[in-house]
């Protein structure tokens, strides 16, 4: 009898148990992004994608505080313009690539930072020292392991259009033909829209060091902003040339834009600046939408570049509470367990 | 490794099998380090509720397992599977915390489940039938010897090496021991694939991050059994985790192993259900059984979660927008 009771009262606490499930802790990553802190929600401190790719012992306080410049000449005229706009844009859009890269939000500036090298890029598994990459591991490409872990430094991209090869280990005959290999078979992106790639060709041959001084700038949300603004325009131009599919890509990366921006807004009380930056966005995408279905995207579009310039002002009014801010970096540095002084 | 000891019969089968949980124990002595979790946020939480971290669970269990401390080990064990009920190597391990604290019986089921959500799983075949043995359900026990030698002869893939024949082979040698045993027969305990298994275990998590980054690699090569092989041994380091479980879903899809593949990104979306990978993929294995009105589904979660658009958003979409043109085409 005493045991017929201990069980019947084992198997309650069972039931009770399996009806009652514990809350799980939220998960670190395991993969080669794991580097990134993770939020906790509503009490998210510091969760930087960019983290990820950074060499931890290097200053990351300065890399998140601060952008490299970007040296670039002028565009001759108003077609090389557009195209030189559409590269930047491409260049800093993770959507480029496809596979790991892009789920890790990896762009082409994450290794070629303005356009140049990055001696502070280190990702686990494709790093070997601090600023090199191993462009021939399956751990993006699809076809380029070559069996071998053999990082290379990172090149600086300024200067490279005179070259007759482009790529130290899958060399191109043109830079147009680097490009598209290096976004299908090193990223396993889908091939980009002509325009996307004539841009990035366009961008990476006007960067030029003549006459540039400042190596660094700070990173602003008026610039971030008016990045994503850019590419909203730029989408407003490749329709009025008849390129939807760029269009798309411009528009799809001016949302991943005003994600980076989110990122910086984090804490209780920017819930009003991320619902912003979240309603601009799906703004946007209801403007793919409308895009892929044939309809007349002009009115939206307009309302969008409009609205964020709202947002833009808002958000600078809250400029101190965020990561923007040097300060509040620095905090949410220490509170992450991280050095910003090292 | 070879331990000898005088057994009685049958029961002293448990001893052995408890022997093996013993020097698990040893091995925690021996200077192999379980290392924390590597990297990422070390911010306290906020919320007042009490929380589970299964991945940490896991490896508290291992470690108690290794200390000898199995009460422990059952707790933990206990927690990562009230989590993930199915997670195949919480499930050996809580049959060896069991058996640690001599509950035989009760440690069936456990093996059960691991060797259900991996037929090929040497060692919990192995467990169970010396369990039989020692509970003299002789029939069952020899039902698992059949299913043990069974592996080496349905094993074809790229996986089945040579390291793996001869593992089968210490596995039925130990069964047919345990079954041949007689009184006061000297049983011989050759590398025990438990311990084999624990020393795995107990190595530091950014071990499991490697072969978990091994096996993206494999996966890309599109050498899916290779990588499935990898994914579980970072499983086995590292314990529930979803982007793991995401990609076995991912490999065993690709192999054409469907209902496994289902199971997989299930358990990664119990762990969280938030998982923008699980959720992609999960759509594309409805695309591929022809439930476009799931996959949708799985679409429109992935909408929610991705405000700023991702990729694994367009990836499904894109594959959806390819399926739906392909039925319309074929009307």
């Amino acid at each position: 009898m005493a045991l017929t009771i201990k069980r019947a009262t084992v198997a309650a606490l069972i039931a009770l148990a399996a009806c009652s499930p514990k809350e799980r802790a939220e998960t670190e990553p395991v993969d080669a992004f794991a580097n990134a802190s993770r939020s906790f929600g509503e009490q998210a401190v510091l969760s930087l994608r960019e983290l990820a790719w950074l060499d931890p012992s290097a200053d990351v306080f300065a890399m998140l505080s601060n952008d490299r410049r970007e040296c670039i000449r002028p565009a001759e005229n108003i077609d090389t313009q557009y195209l030189v706009d559409i590269g930047r844009v491409a260049f800093q859009s993770p959507m480029l690539f496809g596979g790991l890269a892009a789920r890790g939000g990896l762009s082409c500036e994450s290794c070629h930072s303005g356009g140049r090298d990055n001696p502070n890029f280190f990702l686990k598994g494709l790093s070997g020292e601090a600023g090199t990459a191993d462009v021939t591991s399956a751990l993006f490409s699809k076809i380029r392991e070559d069996g071998v872990f053999n990082p290379v430094p990172i090149p600086s991209l300024v200067g490279i259009a005179g070259k007759t090869a482009f790529g130290t280990q899958a060399p191109a005959p043109s830079l147009h033909d680097f490009i598209e290999s290096a976004v299908t078979d090193e990223f396993q992106g889908a091939p980009p829209p002509p325009a996307v790639v004539d841009g990035l060709s366009a961008y990476i041959t006007h960067l030029d060091d003549t006459g540039c001084t400042a190596a660094t700038t700070t990173r602003a949300i008026a610039d971030d902003m008016r990045q994503a603004r850019r590419a909203m325009e730029l989408a407003g131009e490749a329709l009025a040339r008849d390129d939807a599919a760029t269009a798309d890509f411009l528009l799809l990366s001016a949302q991943g834009r005003l994600g980076r921006v989110h990122e910086r807004f984090a804490g209780p009380e920017l819930k009003d600046q991320r619902r912003a930056l979240e309603r601009l966005s799906r703004n946007i995408a209801a403007i793919r939408a409308e895009l892929s279905d044939g309809d007349d995207t002009r009115a939206g579009l307009a309302a969008a570049i409009a609205g964020a310039k709202t947002v833009a002002a808002d958000l600078e009014q809250h400029r101190r509470q965020s990561l923007y801010d040097v300060e509040t970096l620095r905090a949410a540095l220490r509170a992450a367990g991280r050095n910003p002084d090292p | 490794m070879s331990t000898k000891y005088r057994a009685a019969p049958r029961i002293n089968i448990l001893s052995a099998i408890a022997l093996a949980v013993a020097l698990l124990a040893g091995l925690g002595l021996t200077g192999i380090v379980h290392a924390a979790g590597s990297g990422g946020s070390s911010l306290p939480s906020q919320q007042s509720r009490p929380q589970v971290d299964p991945e940490q669970s896991y490896r508290d269990g291992v470690a108690a397992l290794s200390a000898g401390d199995y009460k422990t080990a059952e707790k933990k064990f206990g927690e990562v599977l009230s989590i993930s009920r199915k997670h195949t190597e919480a499930n050996y391990y809580m049959g060896l915390a069991k058996i640690g604290r001599g509950k035989h019986k009760a440690s069936v089921r456990y093996f059960e489940r691991a060797i259900k959500g991996r037929p090929d799983f040497i060692e919990a075949r192995e467990q169970l039938a010396l369990v039989f043995v020692t509970l003299e359900k002789i029939d069952d026990a020899q039902e698992q010897l059949a299913a043990i030698r069974a592996l080496s002869e349905n094993c074809t893939d790229e996986t089945c090496n040579e390291d793996y024949i001869k593992r089968i082979g210490v596995a039925v040698a130990k069964v047919e021991a345990a079954l041949g045993a007689g009184d006061g027969e000297e049983i011989s305990l050759g590398p025990d694939g438990a311990l084999q298994i624990a020393v795995l275990a107990l190595a530091p998590r950014a071990v499991g991050a490697d072969r978990y980054g091994d096996a993206v690699k494999l996966i890309n090569q599109q050498r899916f059994a290779e990588a499935v092989s990898k994914l579980y041994q970072a499983q086995e380091i590292i314990g529930p985790h979803p982007d793991i479980l995401n990609y076995l879903g991912f490999a065993h899809r690709r192999m054409g192993k469907f209902d496994q593949a289902q199971d997989y990104y299930t358990a990664a979306l119990e762990l969280d259900p938030d998982h923008l990978g699980a959720t992609e993929y999960l759509g594309e294995l409805y695309l591929e059984l022809g439930e476009i009105k799931k996959a949708r589904r799985q679409l429109a979660k992935l909408d929610q979660l991705c405000a700023f658009g991702c990729a694994q958003y367009e990836d499904l979409a894109r594959l959806i927008e390819v399926k739906t043109s392909i039925r319309r085409a074929g009307r």
